[in-house]
């Protein structure tokens, strides 16, 4: 009960300190549930993310639910059984992510009509953005890591022989790249044929 | 009670049939509610996505948020944000507990190592969109390239924000001073 407390709290957390939504939600999970606490590996957290990507609801949103699904089955689930345990935990996780919008939002629209006109409120967002653009091109990095490199990015410092690239994947992901500043595709569609590509290209 | 159960009803409907969620339910907002059942004006709706922007958290709550303060106080909060909260919480449990059973084989790995890279390239093709619109001048390319660093670096993230916030205070006020003097 004590972990799923803690969950809940990491995600108001994340909840709180993220600014502009969606993407920006991405790499403050990646740090605190991926680096910090260990509680998903790198590529669970992208499988994740892809999930989210094609299922109705914000990412931040999708993910603080996956992943709240996932701790309280291992907190709880010999206790309460897997799919109780794991329901329970998922609430928490998303009341957590949510209780923000609940609370400060909610404050900002009935205390301060013009909130978003305040030059303080003005002034930390035009630190807070840049530096969380900063953030979502790092996170590019770690996605990275768990597709196109057979082996971290970072490892290449240490160990030049362990550096590899997975052909098929840096294909994919010129191809979306392409695709992204080309045309307008439904972002299902891009990711169902990824997928369908990868699994192509892999039997070769 | 009547406003809040069509408040959780249109938030229920518009969450569901928008996938990826956030800015994307804006204009289905806009036709349900200004043009529809004109409880809001298009100045509200502009008000809404302004608040929104600069506000911590999940875009799309807080959109539903706004939107059911301004139609019915903060019962109408309340109602919209779970109703807009309902139907990505039941997918995602839905399909949370069914990928515990997905044993995985090789040829799932693969299909996901090229979703994965799929992913990669359209979180740099928003990074490099959201670029084009932040990077004014020498301040945000400083702000920007201590993000990336201190994310490289597993800085702790909520540091990060904070000092990056104060930055932007003390940058937007010795600015104001010099244009005084």
């Amino acid at each position: 009960m004590i972990h799923l407390l803690y969950i809940y709290w990491l995600f108001l957390k994340i909840g709180l300190f993220t600014f502009g939504g969606g993407y920006a939600m991405i790499p403050l999970f990646q740090l605190e549930l991926v680096e910090r606490h260990q509680y998903l590996t790198g590529a669970e957290f992208a499988n994740i993310v892809a999930l989210a990507q094609m299922t109705p609801g914000p990412v931040g949103l999708n993910a603080a639910t996956y992943i709240g699904y996932q701790q309280g089955v291992i907190a709880l689930g010999n206790v309460l059984g897997t799919y109780p345990a794991g329901i329970l935990g998922a609430l928490f996780g998303t009341v957590g992510v949510m209780t923000p919008s609940l609370t400060l939002v909610l404050a900002a629209a009935v205390f301060l009509a013009k909130f978003q006109e305040n030059k303080y409120v003005k002034a930390v967002l035009g630190g807070i953005r840049p530096a969380m653009l900063g953030l979502i091109g790092a996170a590019v990095i770690f996605f990275a890591n768990t597709s196109l490199f057979t082996a971290p990015l970072q490892s290449v410092f240490k160990n030049l022989s362990g550096f590899g690239v997975s052909w098929q994947a840096l294909l994919i992901f010129c191809a979306v790249l392409f695709v992204e500043f080309k045309y307008k595709v439904n972002i299902i569609f891009v990711i169902l044929g990824s997928g369908l590509a990868a699994w192509l290209l892999y039997m070769i | 009670m009547k406003k809040q159960l069509i408040l959780f009803k249109s938030f229920f409907v518009i969450s569901a049939v928008t996938l990826g969620g956030g800015l994307a339910m804006i204009p289905v907002i806009q036709k349900a509610f200004t043009e529809k059942n004109k409880w809001l004006s298009e100045e509200d709706m502009a008000d809404i996505i302004a608040v929104t922007q600069s506000s911590p958290g999940i875009i799309a709550t807080n959109i539903a948020v706004l939107t059911g303060y301004r139609v019915a106080g903060v019962s109408g909060a309340f109602f919209a944000a779970i109703g807009a909260v309902v139907p990505p919480f039941l997918s995602i449990v839905v399909i949370a507990s069914l990928v515990q059973h997905l044993a995985a084989s090789e040829t799932v790995n693969h299909i996901f190592t090229g979703v994965r890279a799929a992913i990669c390239a359209l979180i740099l093709a928003a990074a490099i969109r959201m670029a084009k619109k932040i990077i004014k001048g020498k301040f945000e390319i400083v702000l920007a390239l201590f993000g990336f660093i201190g994310m490289l670096f597993n800085m702790n993230a909520i540091l990060l924000v904070i000092l990056s916030g104060i930055s932007g205070v003390i940058f937007t006020l010795s600015r104001k001073k010099e244009e005084k003097q």
